[in-house]
């Protein structure tokens, strides 16, 4: 009598622990979808994604959303995370779904500038920091330097220089940013229409 | 024989699946249906090792828009090595930890050809990760599937 008392006692305190674990889930969901809500009220131009999953590779970003051309998802369009930093471009987009290339694929790049004082190609090099590309050396760049880029009259951040150095037999200055965004763990994204 | 070539098939397709999902982010780089396609040709006969690394190679390519069937040459040509390799060096355990190391470094290798840059920290990371996941994946997986 006891040990089934016992038994079911066992199960209880299962089931509970698994609801609990379950309420954690649903709680950090609704913490997304409200910081969601909140970026979408402020602007309404941005359209929501959820990310599919990505592409099975060790050596490649890419993700897949939710969204695809009848959302009106093209080619080239801009993907912000919910602090409002960028997250990467959308590569291709098919009827129902489109593939996002993120900063740090080898495959990703955008044109962007450092402060105001010049622009420069973004290169995504796999290995949590990005390159830019074609900035001349006699162009003072300075560690801290804020990435960005303009989209119809939205600035939006990418990142700050990390490094800088000058290459002995190259014109070029040979620059490192560290992306604002966690380029580590995507769930979600907002695109810029 | 066909008990343990469904049980294969369910391993790598799950394996697929959690390539696909990546519930730990990018911070694990490893792959699991390479390991899977590597713990295959190490653990079953050519013919049918060479059918799965076929089949799954085509299953990771039909995702990418980029890699023309590249994947299915290279879970292919792993599978070749293999094979060529346990001809000469059949029942060596340190032969058969040497092999997957080198088709470890191989896979990183062709890969960083392919995206046309040598990420160094992103190869040595791979190849620790790989190695201790192949690893386990031999202590624990052999099991089930061998009973």
């Amino acid at each position: 009598m006891v040990s089934l008392r016992i038994e079911e006692l066992k199960k209880k305190n299962l089931d509970l622990r698994l609801t609990l674990e379950r309420m954690k889930e649903l709680d950090e969901e609704n913490r997304r979808l409200r910081r969601a809500l909140s970026i979408k009220e402020r602007r309404p131009d941005l359209t929501y994604a959820r990310v599919l999953g990505f592409y099975p590779s060790g050596f490649r970003k890419v993700a897949f959303i939710d969204l695809g051309k009848n959302d009106g998802v093209v080619k080239g369009t801009l993907a912000i995370d919910n602090q409002g930093y960028l997250l990467g471009k959308v590569s291709q987009s098919f009827n129902e779904y489109s593939e996002l290339i993120l900063l740090d694929d080898p495959y990703f790049s955008l044109p962007v500038l450092i402060e105001n004082k010049t622009a420069g190609l973004l290169k995504g090099t796999l290995s949590g920091s990005l390159k830019i590309l074609y900035v001349e050396g006699d162009k003072d760049i300075t560690i801290g330097d804020k990435v960005w880029l303009k989209y119809s009259d939205l600035p939006i951040t990418v990142g700050r220089v990390q490094q800088v150095r000058e290459t002995k037999n190259d014109f070029f200055l040979d620059i490192e940013v560290k992306p604002e965004s966690n380029v580590y763990s995507v769930n979600e994204v907002f695109l810029l229409k | 024989m066909r008990i343990t070539l469904l049980k294969l098939s369910i391993v790598l397709f799950i394996f697929f699946l959690v390539d696909f999902l990546k519930p730990f982010g990018f911070y694990f780089c490893s792959e699991l249906l390479f390991l899977g396609i590597l713990f295959v040709s190490v653990n079953i006969s050519f013919p049918y090792s060479l059918g799965f690394a076929l089949v799954f190679g085509l299953f990771k390519d039909l995702l990418s828009s980029q890699s023309l069937l590249s994947n299915t040459f290279i879970f292919i040509l792993i599978n070749i090595f293999f094979t060529l390799a346990f001809k000469y060096f059949h029942g060596r355990n340190i032969i058969k930890n040497i092999a997957v190391g080198l088709a470890i470094i191989s896979y990183a290798l062709l890969n960083s050809i392919e995206i046309e840059q040598i990420p160094f920290f992103l190869i040595f990371l791979f190849f620790m990760q790989s190695l201790f996941t192949f690893f386990i994946m031999e202590r624990f997986l052999f099991k089930w599937v061998a009973d």
